[in-house]
Order: C-alpha cells, then structure tokens, then sequence
C-alpha cells in the first residue's frame, strides 16, 4: 500500500519537476520542421 | 461494528499510508535530485540541472505533506499510530500534543528534515546566479543529505509505524517536557542545526566546483546568520528551560547534550567573523571552508551524541537505535569533507597580501583560534567518559574542568570583543590606540567599583569589567554613528538609510552589546548566587541575602494531567507557589514546580523539598543576582540578528581597498 500511494505521489508531482524538458523544444524536432 | 472498524481503515490508510508513502517518495525524489543534479553538474545540462533542482523542491513539499499528516494524527488523537500512542496521551494539554511532532525521535527526524527541505529550497531558489555547476552541486549535496534523513525515516524510525491494537489512551509526554518550554526550545534549536547544512551545502559545493571565490559565502550569509541566531536563541531558550523547570537553581551544567549544543554555535560564531575577512581581503578561503565543515560536522556529531545515548546525560528520554545510522554518517560525512578539502588544497592558496597582527582580521583570526580552543575544551569534557572508558576506567570531568580550562579563553575573547570592533582593518593606527581608553577606562572604573565593594572572586573580576567594555564599545561606536550622520545631514530619513546600509555592522555591534548583557548576568548569577535550606511552620519567615520570606501554609489541588502539593508564601506584596506535581497516569513520578520571584536586580527562586508531618515544610531557596540580564541579553541579540538581516540583500561586501602608500603588508 506504502509503494502505492508512494507512486501516486511520485506521478502527481512528475509535471513540476519535468517541466524545463517539456518547455524546452527538442532540438531534433526543431530540426525536422525545417 | 462495521462502522468503527471503516473508520479505524480511514484513519490508518489516509494518515499511515499517505504519510510513510509521502516519506518513501521523497526519498525516491531526494535521490533522484543528488543524482541527477550531480551528473548535470559536471555535464553543466543546464535544462537537467533545472530539473535536478524541481527535484528538490518536490522533495521538501513531500516532507511537508508527511509534517502535516503526522501534525493531524497527533492532533487527532489517533493512537493507531505508534509514535502518537508513545508521546501523547488524552490529558495531554493541545499545545504540547502538537509539539509532539518533534518530542519524540521518529519526528525530530522529520523536523529537521522539514527544516532542512524549506530552507534548502529557499537557498536554491535564488542560487542559478553562482554559476550552473556550484547550484546544481549544491542541489545535490542538500539532496544527498535530505536522502540520508529519509532513508532514517523510512527504513528504521518512522513516525507512520502502525500498531496492531489501537490503545484507548496514550502513554504520554515525559512529565519534565510537560512545560511551555517545550512549545519552543527544541524547534528553535533543530532548526539552528538543521539550518546550518545550507552554508555546508554550499561551501562542499563551491569545493566540488573549484570555485574559491567568496560568492558561496555571501550567498548563504543570510543562512549562516538565521542558523546562528536560532542556535543562540536555542541555547538560552534551554537554559531558561532548564532554570524555570529543573529546580537546582543553575541553568547550564555542563551536560554532554549542553555540550553538544554550545560546540557548533562556537563553530558558527568563528565563521561568521573569519568569512567577512575572505570577502573584505580575500584571505582565509581555506580556514572558512574548514570552519563551515567542521560546523556541520559537530552538529551531526551532536545529533549522534544526543541520539545514541553513548555519553551519560539529563536528556536521555531522547535515546535510541538510530545511533549507529548517525555514527556511519557522521563518517562519510568526515571523509567526503577532508577528501575534499585535500583534493583542493592546491587552489585554496589565500589572494592578498599578508596583513600585520594588529589589525581587525588579525583580531579575527585570533579569535577563531580561542573559539577553536573553547571547543577543544568542551569537546574533550564532553567524550572523556568514552575515550577513557575504551582504554580503562571511565573518567568525568566536572564543571570546574570546564570553568579552569574554558574560562581563561572566554577572558581573552571579551577583551577581543572590548577592542575588536575599534581596530581598523589592514593597520592599526594612532587613532586605535587612543579609541581604546574608552573600553579601557570603563574595565578600569568597574573593576575598582567592584574591589571597593569587597568583591574578590577573580572570575568575577574578570567577567563583569570586561563585560562593561564590551558594551561601552558598542555604544562608543553607535555614539561615533550618531555623529556621522548628524554631520551629513539630512535628517532622521536619511540616518535610517545609512543605518540600513550598514545593518550587518550595527546589528552586529547590538548583538555584542546583548553578549554583553549575557555575560554580566551568568558572571553575576553564577558567582553571587546565595542559597539556605529552611523549614518553617506556618507564619515563621526566613531570610536570605536580605529577602524575607514568610511561609503561609500546604494546599493539594488536582489539575487535568496531575495533582499538585503547593506551598504558598510571601515576599513582599507577592505571593510565590513552590509545589511538587506527581502524574498518577505516570506511574506516580513527581516533579518539582519552581517559584520565582523575578527582578532586574536578583531573582529569588524557591523549591519545595517537601511538607513535613508536623505541618512544616522543608525549602531550599537561592537568590540568583541579575539572572534576567541573561534572557535580556538574549533578546538583544535576537534583535541584533533581525536588523543584521533585515532589508534587501547585497550580494558581495565592499572590499577593503588596498591603501598605494600602506608602509605595511607589501610582499
């Protein structure tokens, strides 16, 4: 039960901490636009 | 009852599954943070040094949760829990039900850790300007060490242990925490501690990043001045604890956890004089980055001390397994510091010029190394029991080790702190030495007043002139301030602003002045202090050191968590209540309730040895002369601290520009 909730915490707090990689444009995306 | 036992599930799955969950992912958060901010770091990713430092801050906000789940079940009364059973109980007033957050070592833990994630986060905040790689080794470090507190918390102490019967009632605080203390002295010393692995962080990460700079130190001055400030506070805040609720009529014993206590504020205090040398000449990079560590080392050392019960003290309701989890990181802690500082050691070469001994950061590095003496002192009192009993018999030392051994190093200190502050940096010049017959004539008049008064103890002698020096010091320089501005004009406004400008010089001067005050109080109270054990019928009186007091009569009363035997008296117009308080749900222990009547001239403290059968009753009464200077002082320089702080932040202190005609110093 312990490493469930653990998980959903885990889950609930993955957009604040990734998001400068999901800000940032992927630079082979970027590339692929051109 | 299908209802009760739905509620039983709801306490135990909302408060001990959201809570050890909470806790199981900041460690899985923590780590990822060191980790990752290490590796960005060194690769200096800036968008993954970013992500290593969100990492952090999800840390401390899982802490949070975690603080606050534990706050609710303690409130709650929910026994389901071990550590709520273990340290409340239903009688247990509302207030120190909620201190038992950090009464017990499962949330001492998690206190500090709290402490540790909040103001951590705060420093990281504003941290992307040192550089991407000392931030992100900073991140990292403060990461590692909120891993290493939640690795305790998860796997040996955790505050979320369920037990398999709920009991209806609780065991309860210990009867001595039972007291106002509580709600403020433990939080205010662990978060003095907690707070100084912010100045470690950054200094071990300045280390990591070869940068030797002085920017790591004004970026955490702010840290390192708060950590100072709670850790005085913390200790005074104990003794005044202690003095109020012990009933032996001191307040500092010279006890291993005392002890522990005093030796990182000692550290802490060094730094905060020895780091305005680096950022004004440039001088002592190596000493401060051994000063920061050896700070940080001595806190974990103390929190080991206090935790394993390894030395005999007064505090051993904190005592448990976690010991040897602190002993290991107290190790990795030393190694990964000295490692550091060796690999380093090459580039940690100080700039600037060697400057003459009679200067102010030759006053600073002379009193570094009596401060560094102080804790060789306390330190060697404080493991003697242990070092001695591992090569044969056990040893202890008393107070008068530490009053012969300390008490010469605290002399020299305060004729420091009297002369300090007037000694200019780079030179001493005429001027110096004519500002010191100020300091010089106030020791002299108070010393004779004293002699003429037939006083002839020499720590006496030596405590209280040097004391007034000290203070007339300070109020020679406000005086000289005063002066200034009223010479530049421009009113009250713009004095404000020039004392808002030089805050960390004036809040400094206040905090000596309230040093001051304090060592005039312990001088006074501990030198003067006068007892006498009566017994008296009802009506008699006695009298000590000129005060009468009159013994009325016993009384029993019976208050929410205990009973109380009172003895009423009068001194004066005022009535004073000594009792001793037996807690039946406790098994019966007894502790004794302290009267005091308080003055700025003496305090007269009162403790009942108990109610005879023929109706007398027994006291020992002392008169404690000037004990409230001690928490006077306190607060003047809790404010000295507030005023050094306050205000809008500058990064970098003005350097000391180097003088082209200086006759000295050129190398």
């Amino acid at each position: 039960m312990t490493l469930i909730v653990a998980t959903l915490f885990l889950f609930a707090a993955g957009p604040f901490v990734l998001w400068p990689l999901i800000k940032t444009p992927d630079d082979g995306a970027g590339g692929e636009s051109r | 009852m299908p209802v009760a036992l739905l509620d039983d599930f709801i306490h135990v799955v909302i408060l001990a599954f959201l809570g050890s969950g909470a806790l199981l992912a900041g460690l899985v958060m923590a780590v990822f943070s060191a980790l990752l901010s290490f590796w960005a770091g060194r690769v200096e990713n800036r968008v993954m040094i970013q992500v290593g430092r969100r990492a952090f801050y999800a840390t401390a906000a899982m802490i949070f949760i975690a603080s606050a789940l534990l706050e609710t079940a303690l409130v709650t009364h929910d026994f389901s829990l071990a550590y709520v059973a273990e340290h409340t109980d239903l009688s247990t007033p509302i207030a120190l039900v909620a201190a038992g957050f950090y009464g017990g070592q499962e949330g001492s833990l998690l206190y500090w850790a709290l402490i540790l994630g909040i103001l951590g986060s705060a420093s990281l905040l504003a941290s992307a300007r040192l550089g991407p790689r000392l931030a992100a080794y900073a991140a990292g470090i403060m990461g590692a060490i909120a891993s290493f507190f939640l690795v305790v918390l998860v796997m040996v102490a955790s505050p979320f242990d369920v037990l398999a019967v709920t009991p209806p009632d609780g065991l309860g605080l210990n009867p001595v925490l039972r007291d106002g203390g509580m709600l403020i002295h433990p939080p205010v010393v662990l978060a003095g501690f907690a707070a100084f692995a912010i100045p470690f962080s950054f200094a071990a990460a300045a280390l990591l990043a070869g940068r030797f700079d002085a920017s790591w130190i004004a970026h955490t001055r702010r840290f390192a001045l708060v950590a100072w400030g709670l850790q005085s506070a913390g200790l005074l805040l104990g003794m005044w604890w202690a003095y109020h609720v012990l009933g032996w009529g001191g307040y500092w014993g010279w006890d291993p956890v005392e002890n522990v206590a005093f030796m990182p504020w000692l550290a802490t205090t060094a730094y905060l004089h020895s780091s305005q040398v680096q950022e004004r000449r440039g001088r002592l990079r190596a000493w401060n980055f051994a000063l920061v560590i050896l700070a940080f080392l001595l806190v974990v050392f103390g929190t080991f001390i206090v935790r394993s019960g390894i030395v005999p003290s007064v505090h051993t309701f904190a005592v448990s397994a976690i010991g040897p989890w602190f002993l290991g990181f107290l190790g990795l802690c030393i190694v990964f510091s000295i490692g550091l500082l060796a690999l380093r050691s090459g580039g940690l070469r100080s700039g600037g010029e060697a400057g003459p001994a009679v200067s102010r950061e030759g006053a600073f590095a002379l009193q570094n190394l009596l401060l560094i003496g102080v804790i060789a002192v306390v330190f060697w009192g404080t493991m003697l029991p242990l070092v001695s009993g591992l090569v044969g018999q056990e040893r202890v030392v008393g107070v008068s080790y530490y009053e012969r051994a300390a008490g010469p190093l605290f002399v020299a200190i305060l004729a420091l702190m009297a002369a300090g502050p007037l000694i200019p940096w780079r030179h001493a010049g005429a001027p110096f030495w004519r500002s010191l017959v100020w300091p010089g004539a106030t020791c002299a008049l108070v010393l004779a007043t004293l002699l003429a008064g037939g006083v002839r103890s020499l720590p006496a002698l030596y405590g209280v002139p040097l004391g007034a020096a000290v203070a007339s010091t300070v109020i020679y320089e406000y005086i000289r301030a005063i002066g200034r501005w009223r010479r530049a004009g421009g009113g009250r406004a713009r004095a404000l602003a020039l004392l808002a400008r030089r805050r960390r010089r004036y809040g400094a001067y206040l905090a000596h002045l309230g040093l001051a005050v304090v060592v005039v109080g312990l001088a006074a109270s501990h030198f003067w202090q006068q007892e006498r054990d009566v017994t008296m019928r009802p009506g008699q009186q006695a009298t000590v050191a000129g005060y009468t007091l009159t013994y009325r009569g016993s009384d029993t009363r019976e208050l929410a968590d205990h009973s109380e035997l009172v003895a009423a008296m009068t001194l004066g117009g005022k009535t004073l209540e000594p009792a001793r308080a037996t807690y039946a749900g406790l098994g019966g222990q007894s502790l004794t309730h302290v009267a005091i009547s308080s003055s700025p001239i003496a305090d007269v403290y009162v403790v009942l040895a108990g109610i005879n059968s023929d109706g007398s009753a027994s006291f020992r009464i002392f008169v404690n002369p000037l004990v409230s200077w001690i928490w006077a002082g306190g607060a003047i320089i809790i404010l000295g601290v507030i005023l050094g702080n306050a205000g809008s932040r500058r990064t970098v202190a003005e350097p000391v520009p180097a003088r082209v005609a200086s006759p000295v110093g050129v190398s």
